[in-house]
């Protein structure tokens, strides 16, 4: 599985890998971007299976992001997952009614991602 | 740029019962997310000279910053917990680390507050480090402090309301 990891925090973006790996998850390869405009970068010249996505980014926050992807022909089924720091009922609707699947909140732990990201990898199959 | 609207609501005060949210959140993320037991201090305010400030703001109903401080080696060795690599691996990557570390312990903070919390958008974190310099506060809505000590170094959470 190729997964596509969006946060302006490079520690972050190696926690968020490591923890996929640690929950199962078969990465392939795994591509880094660090706001919203670099990751719709990244996907005009590479193909991802799942996205995971922070919420908030300089540039272009990662809500905008899910927006953006849900609006595009070719991205508008790509699964994607926001792993954020905040954890309020509306910012969780939020996220979920721009299209991400799941939400994972910051700090978290690989059973809290395996958790979250079972159903999303499920209804990939 | 994404536009982000600003919440409508009142801007609260400081409450003093914060700071026991204050501490559950900064608890809860060197827990969870680093797997260290967060001590208080009985000595406030004991920080180095050599010291590395992360900050947060905040903005709606609580308008202002929360900060985290502690010095350089912390840093360095909170950055190593996080990536799991030997601390002089994790050099570069701790003022990135504090960084995060604070903007989790803000958004812990932030969904603690319930309601007020909802009424309420976060900063991108930013970080100061050195030998030399002094924050001089232009709070007026007062601040609250906890002192921590991590793995038997100080590390100081405040929040300080515009």
């Amino acid at each position: 599985m190729k997964a596509l990891i969006v946060d302006d925090s490079s520690v972050m973006r190696k926690m968020v890998e490591r923890s996929l790996r640690q929950a199962g998850v078969k990465l392939t390869e795994v591509l880094e971007a660090a706001n919203g405009v670099e990751a719709l970068s990244v996907l005009h010249a590479h193909a991802v299976d799942l996205i995971l996505t922070d919420i908030n980014m300089p540039v272009m926050d990662g809500l905008e992001l899910v927006r953006q992807l849900a609006a595009g022909e070719n991205t508008r089924d790509l699964p994607v997952v926001m792993i954020t720091t905040e954890g309020s009922e509306s910012r969780v609707v939020e996220a979920l009614s721009s299209g991400a699947r799941a939400y994972i909140r910051k700090p978290f732990s690989a059973e809290e991602v395996k958790e979250h990201l079972s159903p999303v990898l499920r209804g990939m199959k | 740029m994404t536009a982000v609207a600003l919440p409508d609501a009142p801007e609260l005060g400081l409450d003093p019962g914060w700071r026991s949210l204050m501490e559950a959140a900064a608890r809860q993320v060197f827990d969870v997310g680093l797997h260290i037991r967060l001590e208080r201090s009985d000595e406030p305010g004991c920080l180095p000279q050599s010291e590395c400030t992360a900050m947060v703001g905040m903005v709606g109903a609580v308008c202002g910053i929360l900060s985290l401080r502690c010095s350089e080696a912390v840093a360095q060795m909170l950055a190593a917990r996080m990536l799991e690599v030997p601390v002089h691996e994790a050099a570069l990557d701790a003022d990135d680390a504090l960084g995060e570390i604070c903007n989790m312990v803000a958004g812990s903070f932030k969904t603690l507050l319930d309601s007020a919390g909802d009424a309420c958008l976060l900063s991108i974190p930013m970080v100061i480090t050195g030998t030399d310099y002094c924050l001089h506060s232009l709070a007026e809505g007062g601040s609250l402090e906890v002192d921590f000590l991590c793995e038997g170094e100080p590390l100081l959470v405040s929040l300080e309301l515009h």
